[in-house]
């Protein structure tokens, strides 16, 4: 089962929670929002659809009885198109209840659907493809090098960029990104990253582990590389280029900088290790785990940064 | 020379070289070890395969959570 709860940031107060079924028992439990909140995905045997005030909107049911949401889900910035993957297929939803598309994949599939909703990207560990949403017309496909279920992609806003990072070939420690931009491929090589994770935000991809090692910073539109080494903890970011930030914590030191020149506007301690971060707005939000050992979150820490300057 | 002038000046250079260290630049930091409370904090019930989103202004946050089976082990 799956437990998704809504909190009011402002208020510090629970707002409602439901319990869904989810038999993916041992893997990341997915929740997505609108950038404004009024719809909130949660992923389990089905898509769950909720407004803000916890009403449940539509239940959007998979092909198979057997399927269950493996490794991601997506909607889009305006909640109207609804992206998920099982373990063998993925599907393209209306927030009405329609199967727009769905395809069935050799390895587990991932989708990133980009926050206009005019592109989706599906990818396994051996190949990709692009679809224009509009009309579902295939815009680009090609294969990708990874070993493994553990592919990530991510889209960016407009869908002028993507990114994608699998495990590498047995034998070989290095990560590949591999980052799409007016069909040029660009490759960045990393070190250790365990369950690699990738995000893009205006023009920024950022890449780090999902279980430790360490993190990185990448321009989509130069290439340009920054390197977050992750010593004994992992290396964790989140970026904002909306309001020039960027927060990063290794271990349970946080810092707030300035995205544009590195410069560090804020410095603390969290009260435990940082597992997850996120940047919205004026909340630096964090799952972490007071015991510094410990690989799995037992807390939500919040921080208004809005004074940090 | 007297010793309390030696002193004196040697405290002086010492002054002048840690001030100098310090850049006009740097902006005001936080020692590491210096916590600042969260705003806001929640304890899970236990420890869990958890992921969150939140709205783009910050003011609300969506936390899933699974609780994981004794003798499980996360994938």
């Amino acid at each position: 089962m799956t437990e998704l709860t809504l909190f009011d940031l402002g208020s510090g107060k629970v707002l409602w929670s439901a319990v869904y079924a989810n038999p993916n028992c041992c893997g990341l439990p997915l929740a997505k929002m609108t950038a404004d909140a009024q719809l909130i995905v949660g992923a389990g045997k089905q898509l769950h659809l909720y407004t803000k005030d916890g009403q449940e909107l539509k239940v959007l049911r998979y092909q198979e009885d057997t399927e269950f949401t493996l490794l991601s889900a997506e909607v889009s910035s305006a909640g109207n198109l609804i992206a998920a993957a099982t373990s063998h297929r993925a599907y393209l939803f209306s927030r009405e209840g329609q199967r727009l598309w769905s395809a069935q994949f050799e390895d587990v599939p991932v989708v990133a659907l980009s926050g206009d909703g005019r592109h989706l990207l599906v990818a396994t560990s051996k190949l990709f493809q692009l679809y224009s949403t509009t009309d579902l017309k295939l815009l680009q496909e090609g294969t990708l090098p990874y070993e493994g279920p553990g592919v990530a992609a991510a889209l960016a806003e407009d869908g002028s960029a993507f990114a994608l990072v699998g495990n590498p070939a047995v034998g070989r420690d290095e990560l590949t990104v591999h980052l799409w931009k007016n069909n040029e491929v660009r490759r960045v090589v990393l070190g250790e990253v365990n369950v690699p994770q990738l995000a893009i935000a205006g023009s920024w991809l950022w890449v780090e582990g999902g279980f430790g090692g360490e993190a990185a910073l990448i321009s989509i539109n130069d290439g340009t590389l920054r390197r977050f080494t992750a010593g004994p903890s992992s290396a964790h970011l989140a970026v904002d280029p909306g309001h020039d930030r960027l927060a990063l914590a290794r271990g349970a030191v946080l810092e707030l900088h300035r995205l544009s020149d590195d410069q560090l506007l804020w410095q603390t301690r969290a009260p435990g290790r940082v597992l997850v971060l996120l940047l919205h707005g004026s909340k630096l939000i964090a799952l972490g785990n007071e015991n510094d050992d410990a690989a799995l979150p037992d807390r939500v820490w919040v921080w208004d940064i809005s004074g940090r300057e | 020379v007297r010793t309390d002038y030696l002193i004196a000046v040697g405290l002086l250079i010492v002054l002048v070289l840690l001030l100098s260290s310090r850049s006009p630049a740097e902006p005001p930091r936080v020692s590491p070890d210096e916590a600042t409370r969260p705003d806001f904090a929640f304890t899970l019930p236990s420890q869990s395969l958890a992921s969150v989103a939140a709205s783009a202004d910050g003011k609300y946050l969506v936390l899933a959570r699974n609780s994981v089976p004794e003798g499980a082990a996360p994938t």
